[in-house]
């Protein structure tokens, strides 16, 4: 597989294995503060959903038009957020993009992490969790089966099963580089645990056939299921026959969207990240630029987006189209819908400029400003249609409450906090990737 | 729904008692049944329905009660009572909540060191003997007319004072002119059954005046799109419902109406001079010099045609009346009303005397303020108040209760606490009247009788008992043994029918009806008109307040029930909220808007209110509604009481309070948020409340719609676009196959569609459907702060359209509730099938298989499925009233209308176990039921000869969105059919 | 181990690729075992000698997703042909919304059964780790190669990995071992 890598030239295996596996080490006390901190959240985010569990939905903001808010927002929110990852180690992979090896690890695993965050929110949000196992196609007594024609199930079908995929894709990555680390552990707890973990990884021959092969077909498989994730999370609104949501367009834009969260997610990690591992020389400013490019990309898709759905709007000249779209740019909700805009379509564009892509600040303040315009890009979708659908009568308006605010941080805590253990337990660049992406040592070529 | 086995005993066994023969209320314990051995009526799981008589007002409806297992559960309209014909107002639906009120008497109490403390009955009854021994007393009790009012003036009588008929609104001035005119004490019975043009000056006739049931259905009857025979024109101060209604409305200021009746006088006299008496000629150019001419705010062309409208009437009918018109010249006003319907030969057609119409019984406010007034200033007075408040409901009432309770000469019999209970030296527990004997006669002839329908809660005795005793200890005989007696006594006396069992076929009726004499013309006696004060003018300048009685308050005592402050009030929208009413322009000049604070000063008082900015209302107006400062009213409900503002000034010739007293001062003080449940009334183009004008209806101009508005057909009546989405009935025809505008053929339905069809011509916005429904259903009431978020759970709800047609500041209602469509989106999106479609056409929520997605609820384009954001209280003994039928949904539970789901599968049941198929109208969910003008009908769409479906195909027929969205809705709407603009003729 | 009585085991560690080749080629020419080749990354050179061909794991994964599909389906078709109950007036089996369905479990399926033909192929875990010639630098940056000879050839071998480029060569005492 090995497409090489012009950057690693000077590197050799040893100094790449050295040098990722030393990110394994003694963890500092900024690390640690920053550890407890998100525990904090997450402990935040504890209390207020068991205000919310004994209380009920009441004490969130949500009302009689505005069924969905925060909660649905911060679903979409955090599945987008996965995407990056597996388009980096899926799509990439399979294009043979050379850039992605030094990165990939990391992404996959704000993948999975992204994923299972957002795995709470449905339960978080529904009315009564308790019963909630009803949407789940098991056999019971009354032989009642989910209805396979709601959006909804279809999301949690669509869900789990790339939270599964992605999960395996991630550990049967992770295996040689679990091994490499067996392998420079001392004897003790951890290394039985990685042996364990490793699964007996020899690296020989005929077990990379297999995996390399394995491999192909995985990626192969995610990719078209990324497709199709934001897509169905898409339908969850285009099905409905809401104005503002009831759109063919949603699923490409929804994929868009959730790309480019991705993205900025990706590299608002990894910037810091290669900072304090000292992997500056890994991870070079040559992957965030190429990174920033594909956000590029992805932000002038959803622009469009924004734009066609707009002028369709007009265009069909249905009252209702054109109404909500007003009441969105103009109405209660206009600063979520403007600054939308603005982060999503219009910074990004500074990305045409090389020495702004190339500027590691520039890149970590932009990735930031995305990372909300897509949130902002949520609320706005979710909960401006439905405080103004059909019967102006029933209009109303909804705002967070701090309960909501509380459920949100402590979701945003588990999420880092999950990854920073990551981090410190297992390589969060691919050793052997960059390896293979390196050029194989030849005979009589000097270290 | 918590039920000790005891009460539950007991009351099988009152029940039992009470309907095979009447048992003595007073010992339920000797009639204790085992269950096994329980009364044939006393099925457990079926209810019994018992009749009696409405006491929620003074128009006296019948009622039936809805029993289970011995707790009355819901009332419904007695179809038998003359008066409401089965149907039932939205004060009715709430009245079974005064029962189980939270404020209920619950012992007898007696005032200790200035502190009323619970004490024995015979204590309670020794201190009030006591009182009682060395006073003369008055008694002062609601309405009452029959052989309870007989055993009230025997009471009165030994207790030596009168017998005192409180009602705040009771239109005195009507009585004294007709005393003026026809030497009778007595308010005239006013009816729209003939009538063919009805003048209103501020008589809410459909609502809160006189006999709103009556007039309601009369108006429904005589107004109907398909032969319309009634025209009202309304001109008053207010645009309460009746003028919302109305076909002809011009605000016009309160002391206008004298101007106005006497610029019609004028005319009508101008054209009848030679028919008429020299004396009544005579008569009436006495009060004609008197009256200032011509009136305000109304353009001559308009009162000409009122007049033309009037003279070429064949029955035509003028009223007038309602607080916020009794005005210092009230008697000369109420005088010239009947002078005009004399003259327009409205007697005995439209107007009716001779009737003995309860409302003549009502004292005049001036002689209870004054009986209240010496028992709180004179040693030798005392008052016994008798479930009647009117501390509450009389100015000055503040003052006269500090004073009462100073002197501690004031007995209180109530079944509730109120402002008069919290300064009475004794207060004894009444039964409410579902626990009581008793009877109403409503007009000679029509004997309401009411039983008691339950067990009594507490330990409350009757109030007629209780007089009957402290009269016995006073030392004067029983002329009959116990207030049951008399009631019989009476009946027997009205009705003296001799048949076996009379008594009980009367009391299983709720009524025995003697039809009235036919009153034959009174001579007018027109010599005493130069007794009557001349026409008030007013200055013109200042704020007039307006005290307004409103469909759900009434004269306030509405605000003591739940349901009734939760349900909108149809023109403010709001929930737990009494706004004050401020006319558009004022609110200009005091720069407010919805929802701010002012501060109110007037002579006597200075309160604050949020305010409301009431379209159509007359200019320099402040209407305030009574209820405000209730005692059952939370603190967050700012709403303070009229009566508060106006002085205790009465109209000398009939005692009446002057209501008009005029000029206020007022302030902006706060910002503040209404408790609305509205977004917008503004329908912004999208066809969902639709109308159409009288003369398109006359041609046969039927529009029908798209996306992009309205079509009229063409000359040859055909559309431009054939794609309409089908009406029921065509959509029925096609059941199974594909329609062009559709993706999937169509479900079929085996036996039944159900369905309904709402006519917006007959929907007055009286909200009673709401309200049954509240009641039917078990809906959770969640109080202002919640409303104030967008929570409340109505399952239905009377929409206001301000649509391009209004004209004057007029709306339009439209009642919605789930539309059970037949491709309903709210279906597709649940996860777990807990909504879906039954074969029977409805659209079906499983509340147990619910998760709490809510996303039936978002994709719901009518937004009628409500969701359960808390477990909602059910405190005691309100929870005793739940309907066992209808599941209590819990936390996390979507909800919603399914056309009273369990009555369909009762009556289906029933006729399976009979077996026998459905019958048309066998099937009335509770809205259906209830309401009054018969805008709602439900039925079977499969079956074409069944009423409804009939009137599904009325060419009116629209169903709301489904041009866009092709949902095929269950529910039919029928376009209202304005009457063409007033102003460009004449 | 019958045959490790009369065989015996040497390991070549090599810095380089090409010498890796170079050292299997001429093994295989004189026909002693190569028992295996460890490597800290994939070596296509080196497998196409050792075991050519694809991995046939896209055969499991082939399957598992048809299954997927099939199952996919058959679940939502058949559970909503058990209760027929309406929404929306869609049909009972409205193949359209099902397809969903039937997609993602066919990438479910297909991923599970891919992961479970991969682990059986290369036989993980594997059981028998570490196997005698498995050296931690071979994780690192050294390439082991594992010859079996008979005991008369093995300084033939010896010299034939160290003329390859061997960095070190070791006689593993498997054997002993093994007759112990």
């Amino acid at each position: 597989m090995s497409t090489h890598h012009p950057q690693l030239g000077a590197l050799s295996y040893g100094q790449v294995d050295h040098d990722i596996l030393a990110t394994l080490g003694r963890p500092s006390r900024a690390y640690l503060a920053i550890l407890v901190f998100c525990f904090g959240l997450v402990c935040i985010g504890a209390v207020s959903y068991y205000h919310l569990l004994t209380k009920g939905m009441g004490v969130t903001g949500l009302n009689n038009p505005v069924g969905w808010g925060s909660f649905i927002t911060n679903f979409v929110f955090w599945v987008g957020i996965g995407h990056a990852g597996t388009l980096i180690s899926a799509i990439l992979f399979l294009l043979r993009v050379p850039w992605r090896t030094a990165i990939f690890r990391a992404a996959e695993a704000a993948t999975v992490f992204a994923v299972c965050t957002a795995g709470l929110y449905p339960l978080i949000h529904v009315g009564r969790v308790w019963v909630a196992y009803y949407m789940i196609p098991f056999p019971t007594g009354r032989e009642l089966w989910p209805n396979f024609r709601s959006p909804l199930v279809w999301d949690l079908i669509a869900i789990s099963t790339y939270l599964t995929v992605s999960a395996v894709f991630f550990y049967v990555g992770l295996i040689p580089d679990i091994a490499a680390a067996r392998d420079r552990a001392k004897p003790g707890p951890r290394q039985f645990i990685l042996k364990l973990l490793s699964l007996g990884w020899l690296g020989s021959i005929r077990q990379w056939k297999h995996y390399m092969g394995a491999y192909v077909l995985f990626a192969a498989l995610a990719t078209p299921l990324v497709i199709s994730v934001h897509s169905v999370v898409s339908w969850d609104f285009a099905m409905s026959v809401i104005p503002g949501w009831h759109t063919t367009i949603f699923a490409p834009y929804f994929v868009a969207g959730a790309i480019l969260s991705g993205l900025a997610m990706v590299m608002t990690i990894l910037i810091p990240l290669r900072r304090v591992f000292k992997v500056e020389h890994i991870i070079r400013p040559y992957h965030l630029e190429s990174m920033a490019k594909l956000l590029l990309v992805t932000s002038l898709i959803v622009g469009y987006a924004y734009f066609i759905e707009i002028f369709i709007a007009w265009y069909s000249g249905n009252p209702f189209e054109i109404a909500i779209f007003k009441y969105r740019a103009t109405g209660e909700y206009a600063a979520i819908f403007w600054l939308m805009v603005i982060c999503n379509a219009v910074v990004p564009l500074l990305f045409f400029k090389k020495s702004i892509r190339t500027n590691i600040l520039a890149l970590f303040i932009i990735s930031i400003v995305v990372n909300f315009g897509m949130w902002f890009e949520r609320y706005n979708i979710i909960v401006s249609s439905l405080a103004h659908d059909f019967f102006p009568t029933a209009w109303g308006i909804y705002e967070m409450t701090p309960v909501e605010w509380g459920i949100m941080l402590g979701a945003f805590g588990l999420f880092f906090l999950l990854f920073l253990t990551f981090v410190r337990i297992l390589p969060s660049i691919s050793i052997a990737e960059v390896k293979e992406s390196m050029p194989h040592p030849l005979r009589g070529r000097k270290r | 729904m918590r039920v000790d086995r005891r009460d539950f005993l007991k009351s099988l066994g009152i029940v039992g008692g009470a309907l095979v023969v009447g048992c003595n209320t007073s010992a339920p314990e000797e009639k204790l049944h085992a269950y096994l051995s329980a009364p044939k009526a006393v099925v457990p799981g079926v209810a019994a329905t018992y009749a009696t008589v409405c006491r929620a007002c003074p128009a006296g409806c019948g009622l039936w009660v809805k029993t289970r297992e011995g707790k009355p559960i819901k009332l419904e309209g007695n179809p038998d009572h003359p008066l409401n014909q089965g149907k039932l107002c939205a004060r009715g639906q709430a009245f079974v909540q005064s029962l189980y009120s939270p404020r209920r008497v619950q012992t007898p109490m007696v005032r200790v060191a200035g502190e009323l403390r619970p004490a024995s009955w015979n204590q309670a009854l020794e201190r009030a003997a006591e009182i009682l021994g060395e006073t003369r007393c008055a008694v002062v009790s609601g309405l009452e007319q029959g052989g309870y009012a007989r055993l009230l003036q025997d009471a009165a009588a030994h207790l030596g004072g009168p017998h005192l008929c409180f009602e705040p609104l009771a239109p005195r001035p009507l009585a004294a002119a007709c005393r003026l005119l026809f030497d009778r004490d007595e308010v005239p019975v006013f009816s729209l059954a003939q009538a063919d043009q009805v003048l209103s000056l501020g008589a809410d006739f459909l609502d809160t005046w006189l006999s709103p049931l009556q007039h309601a259905r009369e108006w429904a009857e005589g107004h109907q799109a398909e032969q319309r025979a009634l025209f009202v024109t309304y001109l008053g101060p207010r645009r309460h419902l009746t003028a919302n209604m109305a076909d002809d409305f011009h605000p016009l200021a309160a002391d206008q109406c004298g101007p106005v009746l006497a610029a019609l006088l004028r005319a009508v006299v101008a054209r009848q001079k030679p028919t008429l008496t020299a004396a009544l000629q005579e008569a009436l150019t006495q009060i004609l010099d008197k009256a200032p001419a011509p009136p305000r705010g109304l353009s001559d062309a308009r009162l000409e045609q009122i007049t033309d409208r009037l003279l070429s009437a064949r029955a035509p009918l003028v009223m007038w009346g309602g607080p916020e018109v009794y005005g210092r010249d009230a008697t000369t006003v109420a005088t010239m009303v009947l002078l005009l319907n004399h003259l327009l030969g409205a007697f005995d057609k439209t107007v009716f005397l001779g009737r003995g119409h309860a409302w003549s019984k009502a004292a005049a406010h001036a002689t209870v303020y004054s009986a209240l007034h010496q028992a709180a200033h004179e040693p030798q007075q005392a008052v016994l108040l008798l479930g009647t408040d009117p501390l509450f409901s009389l100015p000055g009432g503040a003052a006269l209760g500090a004073a009462l309770q100073k002197a501690g000469r004031c007995i209180a019999l109530a079944w509730e606490h109120n402002h008069s209970t919290a300064v009475a030296e004794v207060v004894l527990p009444a039964h409410h009247p579902l626990e009581s004997w008793g009877d109403y006669e409503v007009e000679r002839g029509l004997v309401g009788l009411l039983q008691p329908v339950r067990v009594p809660l507490y330990d409350s005795r009757h109030p007629g008992d209780i007089l009957l005793d402290l009269t016995t200890r006073l030392g004067h005989p029983r002329r009959l043994p116990s207030s049951k007696d008399y009631v019989i006594e009476a009946w027997q006396h009205r009705c003296n029918d001799l048949a076996p069992n009379a008594w009980e076929d009367a009391l299983s009726a709720g009524l025995c009806h003697v039809p009235a004499p036919t009153s034959t013309i009174v001579p007018l006696k027109p010599n005493r008109l130069h007794l009557l004060p001349p026409l008030y003018a007013a200055s013109g300048q200042g704020v007039d307040l307006l005290v307004a009685a409103t469909t759900l308050l009434y004269d306030g005592r509405g605000a003591g029930a739940e349901w009734l402050m939760e349900t909108p009030d149809s023109l403010t929208q709001c929930a737990w909220e009494i706004p004050a009413e401020l006319s558009q322009d004022l609110a200009l000049t005091l720069n407010v808007s919805d929802g701010d604070v002012v501060t109110l000063t007037s002579p006597h008082a200075e309160v604050q209110g949020r305010v409301l900015v009431a379209r159509g209302a007359c200019p320099n107006t402040l209407a305030l509604r009574l209820g405000g400062e209730h005692p059952a009213l939370p603190e967050e409900v700012l709403a303070p009481n009229p009566m508060r503002l106006i002085g205790p000034v009465f109209d000398p010739l009939s005692g009446a309070l002057v209501w008009v007293q005029g000029r206020i001062g007022m302030a902006r003080s706060a910002k503040s948020t209404l408790a609305s449940v509205m977004g917008s009334p503004h329908s912004e183009g999208r066809n969902l409340c639709l109308s159409m004008s009288a003369s398109d209806f006359a041609k046969g101009r039927f529009p029908r719609m798209d996306m992009h508005g309205e079509v009229l057909p063409d000359a040859a009546g055909n559309y431009p676009d054939k794609r309409y989405a089908q009406m029921p009935v065509e959509e029925i025809a096609l059941e199974g196959q594909r329609p062009a505008n559709n993706m999937t053929p169509l479900t079929e339905h085996p036996e039944q569609r159900w369905g309904m069809v709402v006519d917006l011509d007959r929907c007055i916005g009286c909200a009673a459907c709401v309200t049954a429904c509240y009641a039917e259903n078990n809906i959770p009431v969640v109080g202002r702060a919640e409303v104030l978020r967008g929570r409340e759970l109505s399952w239905m709800r009377i929409e206001q359209h301000i649509t391009a047609d209004v004209r004057q500041g007029q709306v339009r209602f439209l009642p919605i509730m789930c539309q059970q469509c037949g491709q309903a989106p709210c279906e597709t999106v649940c996860p777990v099938f807990a909504a879906y479609h039954t074969p029977d056409g409805l659209n079906a929520q499983v509340y147990n298989r619910c998760v709490g997605t809510r996303y039936c609820s978002n994709n719901c384009p009518y937004k009628v499925r409500r969701f359960n954001w808390f477990d909602y209280p059910r405190p005691e003994p309100g929870n005793q009233q739940l309907n066992p039928d209808v599941t209590v949904r819990p936390r996390g539970v979507m909800e919603k209308c399914t056309f009273c789901v369990h009555r369909i599968r009762e009556a289906r049941n029933r006729a399976a176990f009979e077996g026998r198929p459905l019958r048309d109208g066998e099937i009335q969910p509770a809205c259906v039921q209830t309401c009054p003008t018969g805008a709602l009908r439900f039925g079977n769409f499969k079956d074409l000869d069944a009423e409804a479906t009939q009137w599904s195909q009325n060419p009116r027929g629209y169903r709301v969105l489904d041009y866009l969205l092709n949902t095929r809705p269950g529910v039919v709407y029928l376009r209202k059919v304005y009457a063409d603009s007033q102003e460009g003729q004449g | 181990m019958s045959s490790a009585s009369r065989s015996s085991d040497l390991l070549g560690h090599f810095a380089h690729v090409d010498t890796l080749v170079e050292a299997i080629t001429a093994a295989q020419a004189n026909a002693y075992e190569v028992c295996d080749v460890y490597s800290p990354v994939p070596v296509e050179a080196a497998q196409a000698l050792i075991s050519p061909g694809r991995s046939p794991v896209r055969f499991v994964t082939f399957a598992g997703g048809l299954c997927g599909l099939v199952g996919g389906m058959g679940l939502a078709i058949i559970t909503s042909l058990i209760w027929n109950l309406v929404v929306a007036g869609k049909p009972i089996t409205a193949v359209v919304p099902f397809m969903v369905v039937g997609f993602e479990a066919t990438i479910l399926i297909g991923a599970i059964s891919t992961l479970l033909g991969m682990l059986i192929f290369a036989q993980l875990p594997y059981r028998r780790f570490p196997t005698p010639a498995y050296r931690a630098s071979f994780s690192r940056d050294r390439f082991g190669l594992w010859l079996r000879c008979a005991p008369e050839q093995v300084e033939a071998v010896q010299r034939l990995l160290e003329e390859a480029g061997a960095e070190k060569v070791e006689v593993l005492s498997i054997a002993q071992g093994g007759r112990s």
